[in-house]
């Protein structure tokens, strides 16, 4: 399913991958040949190179095992989903361009809806265990029952780069929990917006049983301070959910522009679904029940399926457009790329607060009743 | 106001609804809804003020709610808890200090978030930012207080609080509300543009007409047709009104950009387009023309004279055609739904319909008219027999598909009951269309029954049986459609009763199901039947909603709805309701005949005898009926 508007032969052209990083990146992978597969947590802050350095380990992961798998905790900048979402992907093949996310469909996934743990640090803490969970108990028993041919997998966590205040806290707590064989720190420059030295997540007494591997920035200038590349992350954002939706339609239609794709989607015909038959919940705030209509009206949802087991989460097999809403005919109208068999089970509609790309809404022709004209600038 | 649309003049070229507009996600669906939160929430009525405060919560779920309603609605909820503000609460749910916490939270917030965003880098302190915007000094103190010493008193807050709404009121709600474009003059300024954008591709189209051929005085019927309409003053008129490009007005170049002008008009705005457009045609239809015609219906080569009034827009129809051939199926529609519109008020009256001289608007009569010249248009735009059966389908497949075609037909049939010529022309005409010979046929059986239309006899190949017989058959076939109708509903209960039995997990198969039909529409908006403007959703949460309600169109149908949750039986019943959503009018042309024939009983009218309850039947029901008939047999 991996899908780009760009073509993937090209290897990246910007992206330089310092001797540092490659010598990390193999110490890692061919750290110990007898030991269980390496587990590494990739930490450092914003914009220090985080995904990029995740990438490459991943693709030399990928020269000793066959297939690796990725915990991305980073919901705002998530690799292989779209935003929101928290998943545990296995990855198979080599991605040559690391400059451009591809898209995957992750193994397990759930929702947390919104682009910042900020909002419900114990949730996304309780997701994130229970996608580690779900990894040790498929991929990381040495002879697995179930799949006796496959071997445990290396494991590469990549996390958001909010690394002070509560962020750091979060960082910590995720740390002690998955007791990770590998951490890999990337520093800037700028100390003060670094993690602390050491080992920081564990207390004073406790030993490490990690190899902390620091490394610095990938980029810098001739004074040996940070290049930071500024992304704009709400692009980014914006583009990985334009990605994702693309992929309603055949890779081999025609669209290559925003505004074709939005021309594709008001057009396309799109999943109907009985109000009556799907559970719909807002995962950050009350809303009315009067008023849930007017809340979900062409907003993005997860697809969620309520598990049988009351002990765990709703996973989610994918996002989902509310187009419109016939209130009349108790219908909703939802555009998905999720394939109609893995639809089937789908039960609950999850609202948070991940926002459909206002460019898809305002393309002309089809501008949708919530792109308003005549609006005060007050923010 | 204007320049929402940008519409500056008659003559002026720019476009309209220009990407340069700046646009902005909202919570809110239109500014109706937003104009009636305004209104509850500043409401002297302390009921309507919940629902305001209600609305504003859903839309912070949405994620883009500007902050000065967030701070207003979180000050006007704490007003409501308080009961300085309340004579219906006599003890306060929260102790003072609470009260006073909240009313500070408030304050604070309103300070910090607004200054935030309007403060530029040069200003200093929150006091000069502060000061800039015009919020009342008082807050700037409390929002100091509160966080950095006492917490400020509860009635200084009470106080600092209402200065606050009354500043929200003044920097936001007040010039927002005046921003908002009033909608009438909206509609009005739209439905000018779309006028003046038609009459400029006509008269592009004309002038490019006119050099070509070198004089207008071409054949010398059109002229006569063209004279009146196009004479010198409304020719100077139109002149001066394109005064700006008039030279140039026949160039290709201009022709294209004139299509283009409406065709982007269209995009977003089809309904008033085609409303705008039909009114043009019907006021180019000489009425004059129609009472001679009314006097003397057999005169065939009147009716093209009537019609000929609206050549002036042929050449137009034919533009938009090439370049969005659905515009033509729409406004085929638009004629259909306006005609049926009209009679179905009339039949009320138990007046005859089309025929009616002395009431009846001439321009409404001119529909029929119109419609038979639109069919006309589009079917000479099917290519000659020559190249064969093939390339006819292929132009239909590209530019209106057979499902619309056949859609089309039913509806006109619908429409076409009561006698009137020119659309069971127009109808026969569609069934060519569509190539289906058995089709043709039968369509030339029905619409001999119920006018007497030489021509149709004479085109149809197969000759016409005595007409009695044919309302026997007929007859007889819409009781046995009922019957085997009937048959499935019962069988698909039983099935489905048993299914339910055995296995429970046969409903969860079809519970997601992609769209059967989609007209491109916004999202946020429902499709519309015609074009791609869309409609708006009703959001209100009406009791919702059971699975039923798609069923219980009509009280007739209640009992029918206890087959409910038996899929099976439901989706039989579903086909039998297909279109019933749309306006249904309770007619079929088989049981109106027969009941001028006074065959059946009684009571029959439009109706059949479904699983022991009397159902009303549309056309578009008895045609599916029919075709599954066919089938059977």
């Amino acid at each position: 399913m991996a899908s780009g508007l760009e073509d993937f032969e090209n290897p990246s052209p910007n992206i330089v991958i310092s001797q540092e990083w490659s010598d990390a990146a193999e110490t890692i992978a061919y750290d110990s040949v007898s030991s269980p597969p390496p587990v590494t947590f990739v930490c450092g802050p914003k914009n220090s190179g985080k995904t990029t350095f995740s990438r490459h380990l991943v693709n030399v992961l990928l020269q000793r095992y066959k297939r690796v798998a990725y915990l991305d905790t980073d919901v705002g900048q998530s690799e292989f989903t779209p935003p929101g979402l928290l998943s545990l992907t296995v990855i198979d093949k080599i991605t040559p361009d690391l400059t451009i996310p591809c898209l995957k469909t992750p193994e397990r996934c759930f929702f947390f809806g919104d682009i910042s743990s900020k909002r419900d640090p114990t949730t996304y803490l309780t997701y994130t265990y229970a996608l580690y969970d779900h990894y040790r108990k498929e991929h990381c028993i040495f002879d697995n029952k179930e799949y006796p041919n496959c071997a445990a997998l290396p494991l590469v966590i990549n996390t958001p780069g909010w690394v002070k205040g509560i962020g750091y806290d979060i960082l910590v707590d995720i740390l002690k929990y998955i007791c990770p064989s590998h951490v890999v720190k990337i520093r800037i420059s700028a100390e003060t917006k670094n993690l602390p030295a050491g080992a920081f997540w564990l207390d004073e007494e406790e030993c490490c049983t990690a190899t902390l591997v620091e490394i610095n920035s990938a980029r810098q200038d001739s004074f040996n301070r940070s290049v930071l590349i500024q992304k704009d992350s709400r692009l980014l954002r914006d583009l990985h959910m334009m990605a994702y939706f693309r992929q309603c339609f055949p890779s081999d239609m025609c669209i290559t522009t925003i505004k074709e794709l939005a021309h594709a989607l008001a057009a396309h015909p799109p999943f109907e679904i009985s109000i009556t038959s799907v559970k719909i919940k807002h995962v950050h705030c009350q809303v009315p029940e009067a008023e849930i209509f007017y809340s979900l009206n062409a907003t993005i949802v997860g697809l969620a399926v309520t598990s049988e087991d009351s002990e765990s989460f709703p996973h989610c097999v994918g996002l989902g457009l509310v187009r419109s809403i016939d209130t009349l005919k108790g219908i909703l109208y939802i555009i998905t790329p999720v394939p109609h068999n893995s639809l089937e089970k789908v039960d609950l509609l999850l609202q948070g607060y991940i926002q459909i790309p206002s460019c898809l809404l305002q393309v002309q022709g089809c501008i949708s009743p919530y792109m308003s004209t005549n609006v005060l600038p007050t923010d | 106001m204007e320049s929402f649309l940008g519409f500056r003049g008659p003559a002026a070229d720019e476009v309209i609804f220009d990407q340069s507009q700046s646009f902005k996600l909202v919570p809110w669906i239109s500014w109706n809804e937003w104009e009636f939160v305004r209104e509850s929430l500043f409401s002297s009525s302390p009921q309507s003020v919940p629902s305001a405060l209600q609305r504003i919560a859903t839309w912070r779920s949405r994620g883009c709610l500007p902050v000065v309603i967030e701070v207003t609605a979180a000050i006007i909820e704490i007003q409501q808890k308080d009961p300085f503000f309340r004579d219906d609460i006599a003890e306060a749910a929260d102790s003072e200090e609470m009260l006073a916490m909240l009313y500070c939270m408030a304050i604070m917030r309103l300070v910090n978030v607004v200054i935030e965003k309007t403060r530029r880098k040069t200003e200093t302190s929150i006091a000069e930012a502060a000061n800039a915007i015009g919020i009342p000094r008082m807050l700037i103190d409390i929002r100091h207080e509160g966080s950095h010493r006492d917490l400020p008193s509860l009635r200084l807050v009470r106080l600092a609080a209402t200065k606050a709404l009354g500043w929200l009121k003044s920097y936001y709600w007040e010039p927002q509300k005046n921003a908002i474009p009033n909608e009438g003059d909206l509609v009005a300024n739209l439905r000018k543009e779309i006028k003046q954008r038609l009459r400029e591709l006509s008269f592009c189209l004309k002038a490019k007409q006119m050099s070509r051929k070198g004089s207008l005085l071409v054949k010398g019927k059109r002229t006569k047709h063209l004279e009146p309409l196009c004479g010198p003053n409304k020719f100077l008129s139109l002149m001066a009104v394109n005064h700006t490009h008039s030279k140039t007005s026949g160039s290709k170049k201009h022709v294209s950009k004139a299509v283009k002008n409406v065709l982007r008009l269209y995009a977003s705005f089809s309904v008033e387009v085609l409303d705008v457009l039909l009114g043009l045609l019907m006021k180019s239809f000489k009425s004059s023309e129609l009472v001679q015609h009314l006097e003397n219906p057999d005169d065939g080569k009147e009716a093209d004279s009537i019609q000929a009034g609206f050549d002036e827009w042929k050449s137009v129809i034919n533009k938009l055609f090439n370049k969005e051939p659905k515009l033509l199926w729409n406004l085929l529609t638009a004629v259909l739904e306006k005609i049926l519109i009209h009679e179905t008020g009339k039949q009320e009256l138990d007046a005859p319909i089309l025929y009616q001289h002395t009431t009846e608007s001439p321009r409404i009569r001119s529909l029929p008219f119109l419609f038979e010249w639109l069919v006309q248009i589009l079917d000479s735009r099917t290519p000659a027999q020559l190249d064969g059966v093939t390339v006819e389908m292929k132009f239909i497949n590209k530019y209106l598909p057979k499902a619309t075609i056949l859609e089309l037909l039913r509806k006109c049939l619908v429409v076409c009951s009561h006698a009137n010529k020119q659309l069971a022309h127009s109808a026969f005409i569609l069934s060519r269309m569509l190539g289906n010979k058995f089709l043709n046929y039968k369509l030339a059986k029905l619409l001999s029954l119920s006018l007497n239309i030489p021509d149709l006899a004479v085109s149809t190949e197969v000759p016409l049986e005595s007409n009695f017989d044919n309302f026997i058959s007929l007859e007889k076939e819409s009781l046995d459609v009922a019957a085997k109708s009937l048959e499935l509903i019962k069988h698909g209960r039983k099935k489905s009763k048993t299914m339910k039995r055995t296995d429970v997990h046969a409903e969860v198969k079809t519970r997601w199901a992609i769209a059967k039909s989609w007209n491109p529409c916004p999202i946020g908006m429902l499709p519309h039947k015609l074009g791609s403007s869309g409609c708006l959703p009703v959001l209100d949460c009406c009791n919702v909603i059971p699975e039923t309600s798609k069923l219980s169109n009509s009280k007739n149908q209640l009992e029918l709805n206890q087959c409910l949750g038996n899929q099976e039986a439901q989706r039989v019943v579903e086909q039998l309701d297909y279109l019933s959503t749309e306006k249904t009018r309770e007619t079929v042309v088989g049981c109106e005949v027969s009941n001028k024939e006074n065959i059946s009983s009684q009571g029959i009218k439009g109706n059949l005898l479904i699983d022991g309850v009397w159902r009303r039947v549309t056309e578009d029901e008895v045609i599916a009926i029919a075709s599954g008939i066919r089938i059977l047999v």
